[in-house]
């Protein structure tokens, strides 16, 4: 039974592929998809040079403002030792001085190199700037800093593989598959086929094995060779290229199984043709966007503005206490008239703001991340109802230019944040000046080495199984169609 | 038979209106499109689909709007409640200026994820404007989300050609074409009344979202700030650009229906031009805009300014423009030591650094806008061709989200941060004697809130002209093909 | 009247022209049947009479209107009813009736249509029901009663009664005799040497694009018609 099975499967595969070999149009839809991935991982590597373009900057930009530091704190010292002093800095550059120092001008870049295969897709890589300058001030004040785009370039959307693999390439399956069994009824040959196969739905499944695997098998080595081309061809040995290939494959059988079951009712071409663009359209379009609506209906983003405001008034407050406690200070000193402000009294205040507004601001994002958490999570769980929507999060994931990546790299900022903060601020409270010895010790941040490889993507198990299963439903339609319209012309 | 009596030949042709053939293919078209059941239902589910948009971003734009007059409330608040201080520093806790929402954005979002809505007014300093909401986004929402515009550009053009791709290859097919044509009935008339059939299906599938859309605006327009009149000029606007749009793709689907061999290919034709116009062409005209005109990155922009900067003295009294100033002012008032001025040197130093740095500000941010500018005008120029191009930014220039509305918003925050930075030096330069001087609240109370007024419409139509010339264009072109078609309209 | 001069049909990439040269006149009151095998080029006249397609040279004259020069015009003055009248499928026969009498410009109340439906055998109930259920005859009486509601004064059939049980063939041919009396041009593609016995009043035998041989009605019986279409194309063959 198997041998007939798959010796007539085999022999569909064959014949369909000889008559797709002659068919220009066939030719024309696979070169035309092929041309788009590989345009658009061209336009990829482009954006991904352009990320660390914007990295090496912020990069040159603090080595210099630390070398400028570090030369001009030798010179004080060395007037000092010289004793006949420099001119005072004012103490907002004067590189002794901890706390302002720690707040800017020896702010340290935390960079997010972009990952192995980032030239898939753009994700939120456009929107979330790939280096940040940490500074001792509240997050609020360094986090959200954007990188310089049109906002008309961003709504656009980008030309990425995501893209094309998301939208385009579904479009060239459907259009090999749609009717397979429609057309050849149409034409007539389906009852020739039916009478004279032994096995009539198995040389079906194989014509339409045929007709399925040349765009997925001309999409993935589309991928595959703009990899090499534009990336490295040690990138193509990676887990991640393994999981977009299992990803291209499963999103394609997907819709493969889709326009067979289709098929399979019997009904028309022109009836598949417009069913199948209806899912199509719903799939990519429609359900995507009403998910979208849904969860930020369901979970309103919350308003960034709470978290300036809470920091303003926490610097307010801390002001507004400080001059009491002054005050009070002059009051039971009997310093009588207003408070004084020297030098060390504008630290101190200037700590104290800080320290309340980083306070409140940790406490708000920390809110305000449990809040959008929801509301992803929400998104994630409704976005099981479409394919399309899994597939363009995982192979963000892929990228590495989704959430699970950038959420790890703000962590690690949280923690070099403490560390910086730290290291300023102790000194600062100790009236301490910064020396030669603190600049070379001052915390760095680090891009970890199995962050630059790229680890095996993780959590992609869920989104694969959710394209896969409802793959393997459609294909069991599909199977019963085909084996129905078999049974039907035997009778 | 022979009962009837039949009326004597026509000595000559009929004399037919001309109309009157029109009116009576346009009417038989409805019928025929609304005895379809099924795109009855597609036709019911679409208007679903725009009435539950236009909730979505009524419910929205109402939550993001209250948020933000709490915040421009509490922000005074805090500006206010400031205790006695100098009033310099005063300046550097500056104000947070809150871009008041359009009301037209709850049906056309535009670039509102995708600029920020807040930004510091602080001494010394143009921001940028933060918090972009589209950052708080996961991946997936960059797939887009439910918004009048969004259906009516993407999906309308596809009911559209749903509609219009078979209305004469099909009658082709079916043989009715040769009888029609038969009995004398011009193409272009025919034409005519298919379009008229078929561009009256459109307005029936936009009347309802547009009234909707003109309700909601009723209720969420706050007639102290906006005039509603000046919104439903806008909302007139968005629906005559929406229908030409339409019109356009009406007149295309049935041009190309008449010249294709037959209804199948007349379809995978229009669907490749829609799927062009709606996805492709957004991303490659956006991809050659970047290229032909480049934006500097962040770290380049603030690099420059800050180049220009350092030619100003800030707070660096050692800067040689400083001590240039210093003396001259000396001259000025004749006395030889700051302490014999009769008004606060400090104010005037801090007044004199901040024109220094209004020009500067002004260069970049303009020369950054331009640059926005040019590459918007460049991605609008194959609008005739592709009319999402020209039709996006006419929608969102009217519906008062675009790049312009941005700028225009940032330039009159940026004018009141000015407005903030001159009260406070002229404070200090007539009142600061010394520099204990602090000022209390009934400083902070006089200098005023940030209270913008987004410009009316006559704003959106001077910077829309270039996509309004290409839509035309668009509807132009595809009447002269759909004409063009008819003429070589062949029923066998 | 109907004319045609010189009319030349030679399609591309054909080697012979499907119509050559043909000369032919109806004029009022009389019915013209054109008889020939597949491929003769009679479809092909009355699709140049209809501009359906161009001619590559001569003319073919409605009332003196070129129809390739004025195609509308020339088809207005024109009645057609083809092999299979084709119908829109969502309205029923009257408004299809309807929409092409309106369409063709000329007035006709309600009541007149339905009778003319009658007239051409189609009962009023069957009238009332979408066209999609109708059957090939009941669509050609839809077909006959458009072409009499539209009152030309010429009239072109192609194959009119392919499908038609005999009964309503019949009909058919009386009804044609009539409007031949009230003066209308007739000219009838057709391979049924019966019919065109019955209705013509000259009998056109064509081959290879050329109009072989004309007979008049009167000048041959039934049986001699079919031995002179014979003969034809024996001596053809030969």
């Amino acid at each position: 039974m198997s041998s007939g099975f798959s010796s007539a499967f085999f022999a569909g595969v064959r014949f369909e592929a000889r008559m797709m070999r002659r068919d220009g149009a066939i030719w024309f839809a696979l070169i035309a998809l092929a041309g788009v991935a590989l345009f658009a991982l061209a336009m990829g590597a482009a954006r991904v040079a352009a990320q660390q373009a914007a990295i090496a900057g912020a990069r040159a930009d603090e080595t210099q403002r630390l070398t400028n530091l570090q030369k001009m704190l030798a010179q004080l010292q060395q007037g000092d030792a010289q004793g006949k002093p420099a001119q005072e800095p004012p103490p907002y550059r004067d590189p002794r001085n901890a706390a302002f120092m720690g707040g800017g001008p020896a702010a340290a870049v935390a960079a997010l190199a972009p990952a192995p295969l980032a030239l898939v897709a753009t994700g939120q890589s456009d929107l979330l700037p790939p280096a940040v300058r940490v500074t001792t001030g509240s997050k609020d004040s360094f986090l959200f800093a954007d990188e310089i785009d049109n906002p008309a370039n961003l709504m656009s959307g980008a030309t990425d593989l995501a893209f094309v693999i998301v939208f385009v390439y579904p479009l060239v399956i459907l259009a090999m598959a749609f009717n397979l069994l429609a057309g050849e009824r149409e034409q007539g040959t389906l009852a020739m086929n039916l009478a004279s196969a032994r096995r009539p739905s198995a040389a079906l499944a194989g014509k339409l094995a045929a007709r399925v695997a040349a765009p997925i098998t001309g999409t993935l080595l589309a991928a595959a060779a703009g990899v090499w081309i534009f990336a490295g061809w040690e990138r193509l040995a990676t887990p991640g290229f393994a999981a977009l290939a299992v990803a291209v494959l499963l999103y394609g059988l997907f819709w493969a199984a889709l326009a067979a079951a289709v098929d399979g009712l019997g009904r028309s071409s022109a009836f598949n043709a417009l069913a199948l663009i209806g899912a199509w359209v719903a799939i990519t379009m429609i359900l995507p966007a009403a998910i979208n609506s849904l969860a930020a209906f369901a979970h309103p983003a919350p308003s960034r503005i709470d978290m300036v405001l809470a920091a303003r008034a926490a610097s307010t407050d801390a002001d507004k206490a400080r001059d009491a406690s002054l005050s009070r200070y002059a009051d039971e000193h009997g310093g009588g008239g207003k408070p004084t402000g020297g030098p060390q009294e504008m630290t101190l205040r200037r700590l104290a703001t800080q320290e309340a507004a980083f306070q409140r601001v940790e406490a708000i994002i920390a809110e305000h991340d449990a809040q959008l958490a929801r509301q992803r999570e929400m998104a994630d769980r409704l976005g099981y109802l479409s394919p399309a929507y899994l597939t363009y999060s995982t192979l963000a994931d892929i990228a590495g230019s989704g959430e699970a990546r950038y959420r790890a790299f703000l962590d690690r900022i949280r923690a070099f944040h403490v560390d910086w903060r730290d290291f300023f601020l102790s000194r600062a409270k100790a009236g301490a000046s910064l020396t030669a010895q603190d600049y070379a010790a001052m915390p760095k941040f680090t891009q970890a080495d199995e962050e630059l490889v790229g680890p095996a993507p993780a959590g992609l198990g869920g989104p694969l199984i959710g394209v896969a299963l409802p793959m393997l439903i459609l294909a069991a339609l599909a199977l019963r169609g085909y084996r129905r319209a078999a049974l039907k012309r035997r009778q | 038979m022979s009962d009837l009596v039949l009326a004597p030949l026509s000595a000559t042709a009929p004399t037919k209106s001309r109309w009157r053939v029109v009116r009576a293919v346009a009417a038989k078209e409805w019928l025929e499109l609304f005895r379809d059941r099924r795109l009855v239902w597609l036709c019911a589910f679409v208007v679903a689909l725009m009435l539950a948009a236009l909730a979505f971003g009524y419910v929205e734009n109402a939550r993001v709007l209250r948020e933000r007059d709490a915040a421009a409330q509490a922000d005074r608040e805090l500006w206010t409640g400031q205790s006695a201080k100098n009033p310099h520093a005063a300046a550097h806790f500056g104000q947070y200026a809150f871009k008041p929402l359009s009301p037209l954005a709850l049906a056309d979002p535009g670039v509102d994820a995708y600029v920020g809505s807040a930004v510091w007014l602080e001494a010394h300093k143009q921001n940028e404007i933060q918090f972009k909401q589209a950052r708080d986004g996961g991946v997936g929402a960059r797939l887009g989300s439910l918004s009048l515009a969004f259906i009516l550009q993407t999906i309308a053009p596809l009911i559209v050609i749903l509609m219009g791709f078979a209305s004469f290859s099909g009658e082709r097919e079916s043989g009715t074409l040769k009888q029609l044509l038969s009995v004398g009935a011009r193409p272009r008339d025919i034409l005519a009344g298919k379009a008229m059939a078929l561009i009256g299906a459109i307005f029936a599938l936009l009347a309802p979202a547009f009234v909707g859309a003109a309700l909601a605006l009723v209720f969420f327009v706050d007639r102290e700030r906006l005039s509603l009149a000046d919104q439903f000029i806008r909302l007139g606007a968005l629906g005559a650009a929406h229908a030409a749009y339409l019109a356009g793709f009406a007149f295309l689907a049935l041009g190309v229906s008449a010249l294709a061999r037959n209804s199948r290919a007349a379809l995978v034709t229009l669907l490749a031009f829609w799927l062009v116009n709606s996805f492709l062409a957004p991303r490659l005209a956006t991809d050659a805009a970047r290229a032909l005109t480049p934006t500097p990155s962040w770290q380049a922009f603030r690099a420059g300014i800050a180049q220009d900067k350092a030619k100003t003295f800030g707070h660096d009294e050692s800067h040689p423009a400083f001590i240039a100033f210093r003396d001259e002012t000396l001259k000025k008032y004749g006395v030889s030591r700051i302490e014999d001025l009769p008004v606060s040197f400090r104010g005037l130093a801090l007044r004199k650094d901040d024109e220094a740095g209004y020009a500067i500000f002004d260069r970049h941010f303009g020369a950054l806008q331009s640059a926005f500018d040019r590459q918007d005008a460049l991605r609008a120029a194959p609008g005739f061709l592709f009319p999402l191009l020209a039709l996006r930014p006419i929608s969102m220039a009217f519906s008062g989200v675009d790049s312009r509305s941005q700028f225009d918003f940032a330039t009159a925050a940026e004018a009141h941060r000015r407005d903030i930075q001159n009260q406070v030096s002229d404070n200090l330069i007539h009142f600061a004697h010394d520099n204990s001087y602090v000022a209390g609240p009934e400083l902070w109370r006089k200098i005023a809130s940030f209270a913008y007024r987004a410009p009316g419409a006559g704003f959106a139509l001077g910077y829309s002209a270039l996509a309004i010339v290409g839509l035309l264009g668009w509807l132009a072109l595809a009447c002269a093909f759909a004409l063009f078609a008819a003429r070589r309209l062949r029923p066998v | 009247m109907l004319e045609a001069r010189n009319l030349t049909k030679h399609y591309d990439g054909a080697d012979a022209p499907a119509l050559d040269r043909l000369n032919l006149t109806v004029p009022a009151g009389e019915v013209f049947c054109l008889l020939g095998p597949n491929g003769a080029g009679k479809t092909t006249t009355v699709n140049l009479f209809l501009n359906f397609i161009e001619p590559t040279a001569g003319e073919a004259l409605v009332c003196g209107i070129d129809a390739a020069v004025d195609p509308s015009a020339a088809r207005a003055l024109l009645a057609y009813i083809p092999e299979q009248v084709m119908l829109y499928g969502a309205l029923t026969g009257l408004e299809n009736l309807q929409y092409f009498t309106e369409i063709s410009g000329a007035e006709a109340p309600r009541e007149t249509l339905l009778s003319l439906l009658a007239a051409a055998g189609l009962p009023e109930d069957a009238a009332q029901r979408s066209v999609r259920g109708y059957s090939k005859g009941m669509r050609q009486k839809v077909g006959v009663a458009i072409a009499l509601a539209r009152r030309a004064r010429a009239l072109v059939l192609d194959e009119p009664t392919s499908g038609l049980d005999p009964l309503a063939a019949n009909e058919f041919a009386a009804l044609i005799e009539r409007l031949r009396k009230e003066g209308m041009a007739v000219l009838m593609v057709t391979h049924d040497l019966f019919l065109a016995k019955q209705c013509g009043t000259r009998i056109g035998i064509m081959a290879q694009g050329r109009l072989a041989s004309v007979f008049g009605a009167d000048d041959v019986d039934h049986l001699g018609l079919e031995r002179a279409y014979l003969d034809l194309f024996a001596k053809a063959a030969a």
